[in-house]
């Protein structure tokens, strides 16, 4: 997979270079500040406190991250409530979670910054389901900040407002506004340091030997080899299949699972498949956690679970669309 | 979302509002959603009263049904928006208990010795007190946290089940530079 995904970056990358110079041209600095944006969140090294705000309650949680060629390093931890940690490095994610039940996180195929390098060659293309319009200056945890706006075309997806660090180009605050208008949930740094090198033991587990909810798991997801008979057939405008996986354990290490991944550059769109029995224990109908949506259905001997940063509507419209082609099936009608 | 989401979700931007958690924007337009939708306008008025009665603020306003509409005001509430409500007060959920229904108690006392006849419009008269409607909400303040709630959006009965695919999701994500700042924020912000 890995091969087939590095041509095509290759060749529409060559492709699209030319027209998104000239979009980036038409549309001006908003434009380059989401470029560099997406060029910071695969190159910027830092250590903050920050907010995340939702439906009137709010987190507080300490983030550390590592740029690093080849893959980056992430520690995340919430500072009140029940201890929750996610710390992930290339080749594997250790969640410590309340109550939590044994997760299997894979680590995935694609060179780390693939697909935002695919975002911002492709901005332009991206760019025609939202309209980018530029705020004002602002500041933000102390820093000078550039503001934007992204509204999207319709309601399949939501719109952003962007805070951008103006030394670093890092997101210092994020809002994800609904088709309302309403702010959904927003991310807000307090403080942050930018370091060339995070201190050794920051990227550490705060948690190991200390709490039995430790769950981690280092298996390796294998690119799905299995001729593409999912299908969903309706898909919003703009939104094309990114990637595949095969969890040969499945995420509950019970039941094998595939996980399709579909994006319009900015909305990304989860599509998990287990062939489960039907009295499984699983997501059934809508579900929401700030701006993430869930919907979960069956299909046939098939339990369909989509999650993804869109309005219910699309994962819904998404999850009830999604069809198996059998050529077996299709020829014993014929 | 369906109807009970979407009454819920803007319930809590009422409610965010009334603790001063919206922007400039958002304020204007939940102002003017609450000035042409009546059932926000309810909540609106619902939510000061509790408050009110709460902080022991309440205005000299009540009627002799003052006590039945403070009960229905809080019977009307959802509990966890209740809970949403008051969970700055950081009190302890006995004491929270205790407060809310010495709170009601209080009020339809002083409501009855004082206010024997006037007419509020701050709430419509809509039911009737009985000492169980009271314990009533206390009884759902004791249960807040095991009492199983229809609302999906954010108290989903089966948010464990949806852990797995956040945290594949949000792998993905992470792992190819896509999505918000955090992309593991849906995960390590819940599950409390």
């Amino acid at each position: 997979m890995m091969g087939r995904t590095t041509g095509y970056f290759l060749v529409v990358g060559l492709v699209a270079g030319s027209s998104a110079m000239a979009a980036t041209q038409v549309s001006g600095e908003p434009l380059q500040w989401l470029k560099r944006m997406i060029e910071a969140r695969r190159t910027v090294s830092y250590e903050g406190d920050f907010v995340y705000l939702h439906s009137g309650q709010i987190t507080t949680l300490h983030i550390v991250r590592q740029a690093e060629p080849g893959g980056d390093r992430e520690r995340l931890i919430a500072l009140d409530g029940p201890m929750r940690e996610v710390v992930r490095d290339r080749e594997r994610v250790t969640c410590t979670l309340p109550k939590g039940k044994p997760l299997v996180a894979d680590t995935h195929h694609l060179p780390d910054g693939a697909l935002s390098e695919n975002l911002s060659q492709h901005l332009d293309e991206v760019m025609a389901h939202y309209d980018l319009t530029p705020n004002h200056p602002d500041r933000v945890a102390g820093r000078e900040v550039w503001s934007l706006e992204i509204r999207p075309r319709d309601a399949l997806r939501y719109g952003h407002r962007l805070w951008l660090d103006m030394a670093t180009g890092l997101l210092l605050k994020s809002e994800l506004i609904g088709k309302r208008g309403n702010t959904l949930e927003e991310i807000m740094f307090t403080q942050v340091t930018v370091l060339p090198t995070i201190p050794a033991g920051h990227l550490e587990s705060s948690t190991v030997g200390l709490l039995p909810a430790l769950h981690t798991s280092v298996t390796t997801t294998t690119a799905s080899d299995e001729p593409l008979r999912w299908t969903v057939e309706r898909l919003p405008p703009g939104f094309r299949l990114e990637g595949r996986e095969h969890h040969p354990l499945g995420l509950k290490g019970v039941t094998p699972a595939q996980q399709f991944v579909y994006s319009d550059g900015l909305a990304t769109v989860s599509v998990f498949i287990e062939h489960t029995p039907a009295d499984h224990e699983a997501v059934s109908g809508p579900s929401r956690r700030g701006g993430l949506n869930a919907y979960g259905t069956r299909y046939k001997d098939w339990q369909v679970t989509v999650v993804g940063e869109v309005p219910e509507a699309t994962v819904e419209m998404i999850g009830t669309s999604l069809r198996r082609h059998d050529p077996l099936e299709e020829t014993t009608k014929q | 979302m369906g109807t009970s989401g979407n009454v819920q979700s803007r319930a809590e931007e009422v409610s965010a509002l009334m603790d001063g958690e919206v922007s400039a924007r958002e304020f204007e337009h939940i102002l003017h959603e609450i000035s042409e939708d009546p059932d926000l306008k309810g909540c609106w008025t619902r939510y000061h009263l509790v408050r009110d009665v709460l902080q022991q603020t309440l205005p000299p306003l009540g009627g002799s049904d003052l006590p039945e509409r403070v009960s229905a005001a809080l019977k009307s509430e959802p509990y966890y928006l209740l809970r949403h409500r008051f969970r700055h007060l950081s009190w302890s959920p006995w004491k929270r208990v205790g407060a809310m229904a010495a709170a009601v108690a209080t009020i339809t006392f002083l409501a009855v010795l004082t206010f024997p006849s006037h007419q509020s419009s701050v709430l419509p008269p809509q039911a009737s007190i009985s000492p169980s409607t009271v314990i009533w909400v206390a009884d759902q303040e004791q249960r807040f946290p095991t009492v199983e709630t229809d609302d999906r959006s954010e108290y989903p009965t089966h948010q464990a089940e949806l852990d797995p695919y956040l945290v594949n999701h949000s792998e993905y994500l992470a792992g190819n530079g896509m999505g918000n700042v955090v992309p593991f924020i849906h995960v390590v912000s819940y599950g409390e």
